[in-house]
């Protein structure tokens, strides 16, 4: 376990190094020269607005843009190791500030949707497959095939229409209660669950197939039984993978529906910030939605060895 | 076969939703946020004439309440004021300087009211102002840039003298832009300000960060008399047009702005809201590429261009409404300095067409694009998609021109990528935003468009160069005004620089019962006053 530990965190910081240097380079390529889109979005608040060339002289100068690209990530990297993840250009604040402000709203709304999508997810799947040909299969796969299919921006201003709107439920936006956590979740729940459900259904006909399932049935134990305890186990297997994927992506910020609901998390930080060429901000989101995919990585792959022995075996 | 019970793992998964969510909101809620969803409830019954709380939806970010960095916010919100302030009529009002003159080698001089206070009771001095503006300068050197200015001075308590780098006749117009405003500097050890003290209205309460909410109460003794609202609350960052629309007809919010352009209609039909559309000093436009290159080196092709734009059809299908015609400049009607008497460019194909044929632009090969020397004219029309009027107003102008012989095809892009395109051969964008009263003076939109130096399409004309010139360094301010006139006229009807499109008309959506709203077509986008109430 201990060496299982250890690689990984050798892992984390070259991917985090990877990753960082990869987008450090790739912002200096977008189009626009940055100092001018530092100084209109900083200074002026307005796109629209041309700078004065004084501004964005002195901008260059006061943020070193014109070093080497090269030496600017050194020194990223440096101040990086020593705990100072710097401060953003446009609040003056520090990075991790900026971050760990909107980590509550983005971690509620990850967790409850990633939730609401097992919840509807899994039974769909398992009743489905169980029920294969039936009427509730091809009911529960129409569903799914539209919730893969709806745009999740859509069927976000859809819910407010009829919740908030028409039916004075729920509010239309903001963040602060229970009630307006409702629509955001939804609307990231649904497709999350048409994935893990269509996921299930396939993987469990495939586990109902195997000859293990078949002993088990023969030996007389109850088809409920048959299904928790011998296919359920081994069912979840690719099931797990997904589920890490999509808890990750909501977790990395849901930047359309965040802001539909005006929703205080980390990918409306992150969208801001890449227009305004906010480096250190971009940056600080960059590490910590590396960190987080690392982490439900490792998470997934001990959980293959929890829900299947062999795998962990096989490995070391 | 056997029917399965999945009773049990419902239960466990909807457990786990319900702890979850408890727990997390629990621990996420702050203190400083507003509770939007509660407010809603009571709001649609208006039944809440003991607190006068008005809530704002904004569409942009805060990000800071540093008044260094955030001043034209906090400047709109009342929170801080300037030396000097504009009046919705475009006039400068004196504010917390009640008097200013130019006095000799570049020096401005300006004498303070005695009554303006802070917030925190003290009174502003000359020091006040030296340092808000020394600060706000160097954290923004954007504000450095345009203010132009050397040094301040404290001659005493309430005498500052401004130096400019150069004679600058517009100084007092740059001491009402929003970003100039005097504060308190009460920054902390990290050297920014999370207080604001200002000398406004209203007085800095709280700002919640992650919800990016402002709050703030009445200043019970501003020196015109307390505002009759005791609060107000801006949420900012709604950045989707639909939901702020639907906010505002729940009642969540009380006044919001620029909701979708296909909304006005319904939106003035609720008969729970108001609906205010008003001359904002803004425009659309299209703006060559380079002037200085083929095509556009050609005046000819520039007219032609200006005459073949049908405006009314624009404004009437495109802005449905929310703009007027302008065949001329884009410096809003009403404005002291604008020139009242431009010839401009009425909608006039054939005339178009002939100012082509001229410039030597024919349809040689018959297949309704002109051509010249064996070159095409196919140009691309680009625009950006943030302001929602644009994309449709780009493929308008591309139907225009295709009736004069001109093909174009419309690429909708960031604004970022469209500055890197001006190179290309015959580019065109076509602009929304275009502000003109950013610094209510004429130096500002005048030099930013068509000084030599400044502008960013190479249009040079020495006659104008010399004119702003001029404009710069005399102070009677009719001779003045008539110096930017004249360059109006130059580069409007002689030299068609640029051709403009429509004034913008900004539109505020509010609850039915909030009364008192004044617009202001010089403040971006709006502003709120002392006066507003909700009855």
């Amino acid at each position: 376990m201990l060496e299982i530990i250890l690689k990984r965190i050798g892992m984390f910081i070259l991917v985090v190094i990877a990753s960082t240097a990869l987008v450090f380079f790739m912002l200096h390529s977008l189009p626009g020269e940055s100092a001018e889109v530092m100084a209109k979005y900083i200074f002026l608040g307005n796109v629209e607005l041309t700078p004065s060339n004084e501004a964005i002289d002195i901008i260059k100068e006061k943020y070193d843009l014109e070093k080497p690209l090269f030496s600017q990530y050194v020194t990223w990297v440096w101040n990086a190791i020593h705990g100072n993840m710097g401060t953003s250009y446009q609040t003056n604040s520090p990075v991790t500030e900026e971050i760990l402000i909107r980590l509550p709203a983005t971690i509620t709304l990850a967790f409850v949707s990633i939730l609401l999508s097992l919840l509807i997810g899994i039974p769909a799947g398992i009743i489905a497959a169980v029920k294969q040909n039936s009427f509730t299969d091809y009911f529960c796969s129409t569903i799914s095939v539209l919730g893969i299919s709806i745009p999740s921006f859509w069927l976000a201003i859809l819910l407010i229409y009829v919740f908030s709107y028409t039916l004075g439920l729920t509010p239309t936006m903001g963040y602060g209660d229970f009630k307006s956590l409702i629509l955001p979740a939804v609307s990231l729940g649904t497709p999350a669950s048409a994935v893990i459900a269509r996921l299930m259904r396939s993987s469990m006909l495939e586990v109902m197939r195997q000859d293990y399932i078949r002993t088990a049935i023969g030996k007389g134990l109850s088809y409920r039984m048959v299904i928790l305890r011998h296919a359920l186990k081994n069912t979840f297997i690719p099931v797990i993978t997904i589920i890490g994927l999509e808890f990750g992506h909501l977790l990395g910020g849901t930047v359309i529906i965040e802001t539909i609901f005006a929703w205080p998390g980390i990918g409306r930080l992150l969208i801001t910030s890449i227009t305004a060429r906010d480096i250190p901000v971009i940056q600080g989101c960059i590490v910590f939605i590396t960190i987080t995919y690392l982490v439900i990585n490792f998470i997934t792959d001990i959980s293959y060895s929890y829900l299947d022995p062999r795998i962990g075996r096989s490995k070391h | 076969m056997k029917k399965i019970n999945f009773t049990g793992v419902f239960v466990i998964l909807i457990l786990a939703v319900l702890i979850s969510c408890v727990a997390f909101s629990g621990c996420t809620e702050s203190p400083d946020a507003p509770d939007t969803s509660e407010n809603n409830v009571e709001k649609g019954n208006s039944d809440k004439n003991t607190q006068q709380e008005l809530i704002i939806g904004h569409p942009w970010n805060l990000k800071s309440v540093d008044p260094g960095l955030s001043g034209s916010n906090l400047n709109n919100f009342r929170v801080s004021e300037g030396l000097i302030s504009i009046s919705p009529d475009y006039k400068l009002l004196p504010t917390i300087a009640d008097s200013w003159e130019y006095v000799e080698n570049s020096t401005w001089r300006f004498y303070l009211n005695k009554n303006v206070e802070f917030h925190d009771g003290s009174k502003v001095t000359a020091n006040d102002v030296k340092t808000a503006l020394d600060r706000s300068m160097k954290l923004n050197p954007e504000l450095q840039g345009r203010l132009n200015i050397k040094e301040l001075k404290v001659v005493d308590d309430s005498t500052v003298d401004i130096i400019t780098n150069t004679v600058d006749a517009s100084l007092p117009g740059k001491m009402a832009y929003g970003a100039a405003g005097i504060y308190k500097n009460n920054e902390g050890p990290e050297g920014t300000i999370s207080t604001p003290i200002g000398t406004g209205p209203f007085k800095f309460v709280s700002y919640d960060k992650a919800t990016d909410t402002l709050k703030l109460a009445k200043n019970e003794n501003y020196r015109d008399g307390a505002p009759k609202l005791d609060s107000v609350v801006i949420i900012f960052g709604i950045g989707e047009p639909n939901t702020r629309e639907m906010a505002v007809e729940k009642g969540e919010i009380d006044f919001t702005t620029e909701p979708t352009l296909g909304s006005t209609k319904r939106l003035e039909s609720d008969k729970n809201l108001n609906v205010i559309i008003h001359p904002l000093c803004q425009g659309y436009k299209l703006k060559f590429g380079d002037v200085s290159k083929a095509p556009y080196d050609d005046v000819r092709v520039r007219k032609a261009i200006a005459y073949a734009i049908d405006r009314q059809k624009i404004v009437d299908n495109i802005l449905l409404g929310r703009a007027i015609v302008s065949n001329g400049i884009g410096i809003t009607p009403g404005i002291e300095w604008r020139n009242n008497n431009l010839t401009g460019y009425a909608y006039d194909v054939q005339k178009a067409k002939g100012l082509l044929e001229e410039a030597g632009w024919k349809d040689t090969d018959g297949d309704g694009i002109v051509d010249k020397e064996g070159q095409k004219f196919k140009i691309t029309l680009y625009t950006w998609p943030q302001r929602p009027a644009l994309p449709p107003l780009a493929q308008a102008t591309q139907s225009m021109l295709k009736d004069i012989g001109i093909d174009s095809e419309v690429r909708i892009m960031e604004w970022d990528a469209i500055s890197d395109r001006k190179n290309e051969w015959g580019m065109i964008t076509v602009a929304g935003g275009d502000a003109c009263m950013m610094i209510p003076d004429p130096s500002y939109y005048i030099e930013g468009n068509f000084y030599s130096e400044k502008n960013d399409y190479n249009y040079r004309n020495p006659n104008v160069d010399a004119l702003i010139m001029k404009g710069r360094t005399i102070f009677d301010k009719e001779e003045r005004y008539d110096a930017y006139r004249e360059v109006q006229r130059i580069v409007c009807d002689e030299d068609c620089a640029q051709v403009h499109i429509a004034y913008h008309y900004h539109m505020v959506v509010t609850d039915k019962n909030v009364k008192n709203y004044i617009p202001n077509p010089a403040h971006h986008d709006y502003s709120i006053n002392k006066d507003m109430y909700i009855e």
